[in-house]
Parts: structure tokens; sequence; C-alpha cells
């Protein structure tokens, strides 16, 4: 039920309007943050163009999340990243640059995964 | 022979035919210790609810109706069930991670409070699995409970 969810995931888009995650001292470390500001942020921040990405995921509101919820959607990244459905093909034919490099990728998981074990402790 | 006699002798030996076709319906195993049942996590009327609402889909104890033996449906039920399982499988529930257990109660409080689950095309012949409003609200109080026990 998983996981369809996240039908807009991540996007692709960095422009120099974009503004990066609120809050992210407490919850991004440093390179996930870089990532996610350069290959997702784009589509899910209030700023998006896709309402789909917004529904799915909105960096800014992670912060916000009550501790389930959070888990939850961490679980829901992990799962995405690992099936490699973000950014969405269609978009990275449109703009290359924004495919998520393995490394990028190994990042994000390897953030994802540690902060969802920190709040299961 | 009138058109239309052929064409119904048609029809009839392609169902006839296409009763051949496996399915692919996944068999039922027996419930082991991985299973939600054998979990503290889950009893009483919430457990009854959960095999009458969500275990035809979402567990390997599937109660099969009459057309799971009748191609077309079958074929129908058999991506139903493999899709249902692939996305949680009440039977194999110990093998999530905790993370993965948490991911799965929040997605339920969110198919389930929105109604989208049980699915409508399955409460069309299964009537009796659908919610009504205070087993929907047993089943998302569950739901809460069990993610506060696996935060503990």
């Amino acid at each position: 039920m998983v996981l369809v969810i996240f039908s807009g995931f991540f996007f692709i888009q960095s422009s120099p309007d974009n503004q990066s995650p609120q809050k992210s001292g407490s919850i991004y470390s440093a390179e996930a943050k870089k990532v996610i500001d350069e290959k997702c942020y784009g589509c899910h921040s209030v700023k998006g163009k896709s309402q789909d990405a917004k529904d799915a995921l909105l960096w800014d509101s992670l912060p916000n999340l009550k501790k389930s919820r959070l888990v939850a959607t961490l679980d829901d990244i992990i799962g995405v990243l690992e099936e490699n459905l973000m950014p969405p093909e269609d978009d990275v034919k449109k703009y290359p640059e924004m495919k998520l490099l393995p490394q990028e990728k190994k990042i994000l998981l390897s953030w994802a995964e540690s902060k969802a074990d920190s709040l299961l402790k | 022979m009138k058109p239309v006699k052929i064409i119904l002798i048609a029809l009839a030996v392609i169902f006839i035919a296409i009763q051949f076709i496996p399915s692919g319906i996944p068999e039922n195993k027996p419930e082991d210790i991985k299973s939600i049942v054998n979990s503290s996590l889950v009893t009483g009327p919430v457990l009854d609810q959960l095999r009458k609402s969500c275990f035809d889909c979402h567990s390997n104890q599937v109660q099969f109706p009459w057309y799971s033996k009748l191609a077309p449906s079958s074929w129908l039920l058999a991506n139903h069930i493999i899709d249902g399982k692939s996305r949680l499988n009440f039977s194999e529930w110990e093998d999530y991670s905790n993370r993965e257990k948490i991911g799965l109660l929040e997605e339920i409080k969110y198919e389930v409070g929105s109604g989208n689950m049980p699915m409508k095309s399955y409460l069309l012949i299964h009537r009796d699995a659908k919610l009504n409003s205070e087993e929907n609200s047993a089943l998302l109080t569950w739901a809460d409970e069990a993610t506060a026990k696996i935060l503990k």
C-alpha cells in the first residue's frame, strides 16, 4: 500500500529560486541535504509545480511530523530509493543531469536508514 | 448455421479452453510463528476483523471464493492477491523490520481511514468485509496502539 503514494517523489529541477529545507540542521545530514537540494527539493517543496509530488512529500514538513509518521515517511523514502522510482524516469529523460547517481542514492539511503533507526531506539 | 449460433459456440469453446490456463493464484500456506495472528500485537475483535476484511488479499490464509476456480475471474483474483501480499502480508509480519511495521501501520491508517480499503471491487462480492463506522474506528485505534507498542 504501500508506496504508491510517492508518485512524484523526488523531482528534478533545481533552480536558483529553490530554497533549502528549513530546520534542516536537526534532521538532515549535510551530505543528504546537498543531494536533496540538488535533486529532490525542486518538486517536493511548496514551490514545486507538481501537486502530486507535493502531496507525496514535502521535505520541509518532515521536522514537524510526529514520530510514527516520520518513521513511516523515511520507510517510504527508503522503498522509493531501493526501487529506483525517483526521480521519475520521464523527468530524467528531459533533465539527464538530475539523475540520482549511485553515490547520491547511497547517501540518501544511509541518512534515511540511520535517522529511522535513531527514532526506533 | 446462423452467425449468432457460431459466435456463441466459439465463445463457449474459448471459455472452456481458458479454464486450462493456470490462474497463478498463490496457494495458502499454514500459519506459522511469523504471522501477526501469533503475535501479541492484535487479538480479539480486531483480529477477527482483519481476517474478515483484509486477509483475503493480505495473508497466506485466503478464503477462496467460488469464482477463484473460473477464468477469467481467477486471473483477476490472482493479480489482486499477488499485489496485495507484495504490499502487506500479515502472515509474514515478523519478517518486517520495526521501521517497515510502522510504515505499514501508517499505511493501514491512511487506506482504511480514507475508505480505500477494503477495495470497493472486493466489497461488491464480499459484503460482510465492509467496515462499519465502529469497526473502522476500532481498526484505526488498534493501528495507533500497535504503533505505540513498537515505538516503545
